[in-house]
């Protein structure tokens, strides 16, 4: 028998206690260590799982979100297109802001612009000012000054809005 | 094996993350943001409580009941708190043991009760987006921050339902999970330019011991 074998043969009493000690330790913190990696990555996948048609929806509302000030800025040409401007340039400029919306539209953005009266809701009005108002309760709307907008449940962004209060 | 939250409980913002295959991710709220501004908000009228985003966007409509840099006066005497107090719109007074206490609502709350709603909100938006309950927590201070103010923000992590593991520097939380902090030994800036706050800290880093040499900032610097 040669050395190699009689070494592979040797029964476990034969091998110090403490190494063998060692040794059980290291399985279990390694076996810890796989549990803990597979549940992690079970719970990741999950999750990946779970968020994937949102991904799409976060990045489309992230770039969108971007683009919402340059359709302020269209809204702000169109409302002072001057009189005496060229009717069919006019018409033309309208145009785009109405294919802006009828896009937005189409890809579930939907603008939303608080009424006057409406309650102060903070989940999707933003308070810029606060005038006290004879017209309105104290608590709502007095004006909205620029338009929020939705992205199916999300608020892409807030209305901003001028609350009304007491007045005196 | 359920997840440990990480807060940074900032004066203007906070964030939260948890550890994913060995790395740090950042979570979402669920209004989809990657920080949630750390304002408090009580309606005087229905009693109806705001935290985070609503919470700061009514708040020019009702400043006195709005709480926001908590963190300025948390683990703090009243008296130690009066340049504070100036650039505040809330109510500020002297409360139990001379603590500084905040008025919101009509009631007096204390900082660390403040910052456990900032927290709930936190809390309550990592469960629904690990789809599991979250009961453990480090949470993050300024490495300034004196043993009241480290007590007091385990204080709010308590009240919030939070066993807190740990409270860490911010700079320490910062360069830690950098790769060559593991092998590397040397003296190291690490600075901070935040909502409220901009912080310098000098980190003496050694074997994955982190020690801060000193800090200094200005503790008025940004937003607020």
């Amino acid at each position: 028998m040669s050395t190699d074998e009689q070494q592979q043969d040797a029964p476990a009493s034969e091998v110090p206690q403490d190494r063998l000690e060692a040794m059980a330790a290291e399985r279990d913190q390694f076996k810890a260590l796989a549990q803990r990696a597979q549940a992690d990555f079970i719970n990741y996948k999950r999750r990946t799982d779970e968020e994937r048609p949102n991904i799409a929806r976060t990045a489309v509302g992230g770039l969108l979100a971007r683009l919402l000030p340059a359709v302020d800025d269209l809204d702000r040409a169109v409302d002072a297109l001057p009189a005496d401007a060229p009717a069919s340039w006019a018409e033309g400029v309208r145009l785009v802001r109405q294919n802006l919306d009828a896009l937005l539209e189409a890809e579930g953005v939907k603008r939303f612009t608080p009424a006057p009266g409406e309650t102060f809701d903070p989940a999707q009005h933003e308070a810029i000012s606060q005038l006290p108002s004879a017209e309105q309760p104290a608590g709502t709307v007095l004006t909205a000054v620029r338009s929020g907008y939705r992205y199916g449940e999300r608020v892409l962004r807030a209305a901003q809005v001028v609350v009304a209060r007491e007045p005196g | 094996m359920a997840k440990v939250i990480g807060i940074d409980l900032g004066t203007t913002n906070s964030a939260m993350a948890v550890m994913e295959a060995g790395e740090p991710t950042v979570l979402e709220n669920t209004e989809g943001g990657r920080t949630t501004p750390s304002v408090v908000a009580v309606n005087p009228k229905s009693n109806e409580r705001y935290v985070g985003m609503a919470a700061k966007r009514q708040a020019v409509t009702n400043p006195e009941n709005t709480v926001y840099s908590a963190k300025r006066l948390i683990g703090r005497k009243f008296a130690e708190v009066s340049s504070e107090i100036r650039s505040l719109s809330y109510e500020v007074k002297a409360g139990k043991g001379g603590d500084a206490a905040i008025v919101m609502g009509g009631k007096e709350h204390t900082p660390p009760e403040i910052s456990a709603m900032v927290l709930q909100k936190l809390k309550a938006d990592a469960e629904a987006k690990l789809g599991e309950p979250v009961t453990q927590a480090v949470i993050t201070v300024p490495a300034y921050f004196n043993d009241s103010q480290r007590q007091a923000t385990k204080d709010a992590g308590t009240i919030a339902g939070l066993e807190v593991l740990r409270i860490i520097n911010e700079p320490t939380a910062a360069s830690s999970p950098t790769d060559w902090t593991r092998r590397m030994t040397r003296s190291s800036p690490s600075t901070d330019l935040g909502g409220g706050t901009f912080d310098i800290s000098i980190l003496h880093i050694g074997d994955g011991v982190f020690e801060v040499k000193s800090t200094n900032g200005d503790t008025h610097l940004g937003e607020r």
